[in-house]
């Protein structure tokens, strides 16, 4: 499972791919919105932790710009929580929302895991 | 006389050797007809008369006896040869004959007779001049007396009339002194013209006396009869005929007919003069109109009888009209004074109350200003008096009384015309309300503005956040696969700590978010062990027990609260946080959960939550303001006195109150009482 990590934080980037590359993952790392358009459209990945509040492109904003052919299923991160997030990523063609920080890593790498699973099962 | 012409030349000669003869004294006459001695004798009335007896035509005694008629003056002497009987008796008896000369004369003898003749006749003279005057005398006595006696009829009759004089102006002077007392017991101006009208009636010719009379500077009132009423009327007008005495002024009569709309005859208009009341130069004009039909010589005593009565009338009507203008002036001040709404009071340096208004109490009382403000003994806090009078200046200050704050403004004013201020018009404002307003909107402006912060700090503080907690979490698990058991176990026991004390990070962000953003700060209620959220907060405030111990002594049962936990850990951390902030020596902190026996209306019991320090304790007057927002005892910058106030309300949402006990010297005991959701026994 490929995995593409686009975040301005290096910490939350670097937990992601400790988190997965224990477990066996391959993990790409973007630094902000316009780099994680190259790379996800460059490497196609399966599986891509999205940041919101970014630098250069939000993570809407990397949606809008890839449109819909793009790879993979995208899972949206923010350190504001709030009650609509999950609705709004849905709107955005995201398949889940993930508030920052963490209850727990390794539950996220296996959500990574079994929606990757689903899909490649479809 | 002597019919002997030798005879009476004897005489003669013998007459003038008498020494009053030379001297003229003595004048000697002689005749020799009886007829010529009768002329003689009418003619000059001498003082002696000496005729001899035997004459022809006449004897003496006949010519002696016709002079004692003729002359009865004269002393008479009979000059005779020889004494017959009968001559001597008729001489004696008819004639009155003094003394009889014999004949021939002895010369001597005769002079001798003649001095005795003179000093008789001189000696009857004199009776009889005596005997006139005394007669005279006693008709002057009796004129004198009866003159008197009229004199007693008249002045009689003149002291019984001035004494019906007297009475009648005594009775007058009565009368007048009646009046005056009368009038000395008005009080308003209708009495006076009642009391007019009765003075009156003695003139019959004289009708109800009307008065007209300035109230201010532009209202008339009249005041008349009609009948037996009195009739007030008033007129927007100044008063502007002259003030003099009028009689039948035609002008009178018109502006009579024109405000009483009846005709008026003969009228006599008479202003009180010489009035004035102090502070007003302009006299308010006062004038009695009297209608009468008096004569003209009757009007006179009626203008003298006025006249009398002018003066004390005068100084009633001064005393009803300033009466009247300094009970409605003191009225408009009372009515001021009260009319403020907010307490005013008057009170000296000894801070007792001299005026107050309605406001301030419902009656004067002879108070202090906190006696009655605050039932304190002592001054308020805050009061602005000393520094007003010591300063002379006003001065503004806030005390907090009964659960009220007043902003109190001193103004020194000077009541003796003393320079020196000794007393001070307080004016409180109670601004409990617009300080409450104002504290709730900084509050809110604050809230505002932390959740405005809260929103970034949050963001950037999540990040790293996720980090370490992720990481720990990537290691944990990492170092469970270790083959190194030993070293791999404190590792993880030390990474778990991280990852708790991260989480605990995340949820303090959390509640920091919700408590800033949602108005309702919290709604997310969960039934949580009171136990649990003391054991979850006492970790926070490691740093600040540092110097001090703690005592934990949390009920065996299980007893769940339902609360929004982090809420009500904060209230927890900040009484405790204080407690140790007051600490300023080492001490310690107890902490105390149970379940008391008191109940809410639900039926709910109340469990409480001690918390106790051994610190300096609070002041009591200092204790019933520490629930106030923004009240803070600490220095500025160190805290925003939102604190407790915050806490009281959060617990208060939860059904639940604060209460807090202290000692100075001993320490402070907060006591939380929240009502008890279930309870859990934990059996032994």
């Amino acid at each position: 499972m490929k995995v593409l990590v686009v975040d301005d934080e290096a910490l939350v980037r670097r937990s992601l791919k400790r988190a997965f590359v224990s477990k066996g993952h391959e993990v790409i790392e973007a630094v902000d919105g316009q780099e994680g358009v190259d790379f996800w459209r460059k490497e196609a990945p399966d599986v891509i932790f999205l940041d919101i509040l970014m630098p250069k492109l939000s993570g809407p904003q990397v949606l809008r710009e890839l449109g819909k052919e793009r790879s993979g299923e995208v899972i949206l991160m923010s350190a504001y929580s709030g009650e609509d997030n999950d609705k709004m990523a849905r709107q955005l063609g995201a398949q889940s929302f993930v508030a920052k920080p963490f209850e727990d890593i390794f539950s996220l790498v296996e959500i990574a895991e079994q929606i990757y699973g689903k899909t490649r099962k479809e | 006389m002597d019919d002997e012409k030798s005879l009476l030349a004897a005489a003669e000669r013998v007459f003038r050797t008498h020494p009053k003869c030379q001297s003229q004294a003595w004048q000697l006459l002689t005749c020799s007809d009886p007829g010529e001695a009768q002329n003689l004798i009418e003619k000059e009335k001498p003082a002696v008369i000496i005729s001899d007896q035997r004459m022809p035509k006449m004897t003496g005694i006949e010519l002696l006896s016709w002079a004692k008629k003729a002359s009865p003056d004269s002393t008479r002497l009979l000059l005779t040869g020889f004494q017959e009987e009968e001559v001597v008796e008729a001489a004696v008896n008819e004639a009155s004959t003094f003394r009889f000369l014999n004949k021939p004369w002895n010369e001597n003898e005769l002079l001798h007779d003649i001095e005795k003749a003179v000093e008789h006749h001189e000696t009857s003279v004199e009776r009889k001049r005596l005997l006139s005057d005394v007669s005279l005398q006693n008709k002057k006595l009796e004129e004198l007396t009866s003159g008197l006696e009229r004199i007693i009829a008249e002045r009689t009759e003149s002291i019984e009339s001035s004494k019906v004089e007297v009475e009648r102006s005594l009775a007058e002077m009565r009368r007048l002194i009646h009046f005056i007392k009368e009038l000395a017991g008005l009080t308003v101006i209708d009495e006076m013209l009642l009391l007019l009208r009765k003075e009156l009636k003695s003139f019959h010719a004289v009708r109800n006396p009307m008065v007209c009379y300035q109230t201010t500077q532009n209202q008339l009132k009249i005041l008349s009869f009609r009948g037996q009423d009195l009739v007030e009327k008033e007129v927007k007008q100044e008063w502007s005929s002259s003030l003099r005495l009028r009689i039948n002024d035609i002008e009178d009569q018109k502006y009579l007919a024109r405000q009483l709309s009846r005709p008026f005859a003969h009228l006599i208009a008479i202003p009180l003069k010489g009035r004035g009341f102090k502070d007003n130069a302009n006299d308010l004009p006062v004038v009695f109109f009297i209608e009468h039909s008096l004569k003209d010589d009757e009007i006179d005593d009626f203008l003298d009888f006025m006249s009398q009565r002018l003066q004390p009338v005068g100084i009633a009507v001064d005393r009803i009209l300033l009466e009247y203008h300094a009970k409605f002036g003191s009225y408009q001040w009372e009515k001021t004074f009260d009319g403020i709404q907010h307490p005013v009071a008057i009170i000296d340096s000894e801070y007792q109350l001299l005026r107050v208004n309605r406001l301030f109490a419902h009656r004067p009382q002879r108070a202090k200003c906190y006696n009655m403000l605050a039932s304190s003994e002592i001054a308020c806090v805050g009061c602005p008096v000393g520094r007003a009078l010591e300063t002379g200046e006003s001065q503004t200050g806030q005390v907090h009384v009964k659960g009220k704050i007043f902003e109190v403004t001193s103004y020194p004013i000077y009541v003796d015309g003393d320079r020196r201020r000794t007393h001070v018009i307080n004016h409180y404002v109670d601004i409990t309300r617009p300080r409450e307003l104002y504290s709730q909107m900084v509050q809110n402006e604050k809230m505002a503005a932390i959740g405005l912060l809260a929103g970034n700090i949050a963001h950037e503080l999540n990040n790293p956040l996720t980090g370490i907690r992720s990481l720990s979490q990537v290691l944990i698990e990492e170092l469970k696969n270790q083959k190194n058991e030993e070293v791999s176990e404190n590792l993880v026991g030390d990474l778990e700590e991280i990852e708790k004390a991260s989480g605990r990070c995340q949820e303090i962000i959390k509640n920091l978010l919700e408590f800033s953003t949602s108005e309702e700060g919290g709604e997310d209620y969960s039934v949580t062990p009171l136990n649990e959220i003391v054991e979850k907060t006492l970790p926070l405030l490691k740093t600040a027990m540092r110097q001090h111990s703690g005592g934990l002594e949390l009920s065996e049962n299980t007893i769940n609260v339902e609360v929004n936990s982090p809420l009500l850990q904060q209230v927890v951390f900040n009484i405790v946080n204080n407690a140790c902030q007051a600490m300023t020596e080492p001490g310690t902190i107890h902490i105390k959960t149970q379940v008391l026996d008191d109940k809410n209306k639900k039926g709910q019991n109340f469990a409480e939550l001690s918390i106790a320090d051994t610190g300096p304790g609070i002041p009591e007057d200092v204790l019933e303001y520490i629930f106030q927002p923004f009240f803070t005892t600490k220095g500025e910058g160190k805290g925003t006195g939102l604190g407790l106030s915050m806490s009281r309300s959060i617990v208060e949402k939860f059904g639940g109150d604060i209460h807090v006990e202290s000692k100075v010297g001993e320490g402070t005991c907060f006591k939380i009482h929240l009502p008890v959701k279930s309870m859990e026994s934990v059996g032994r």
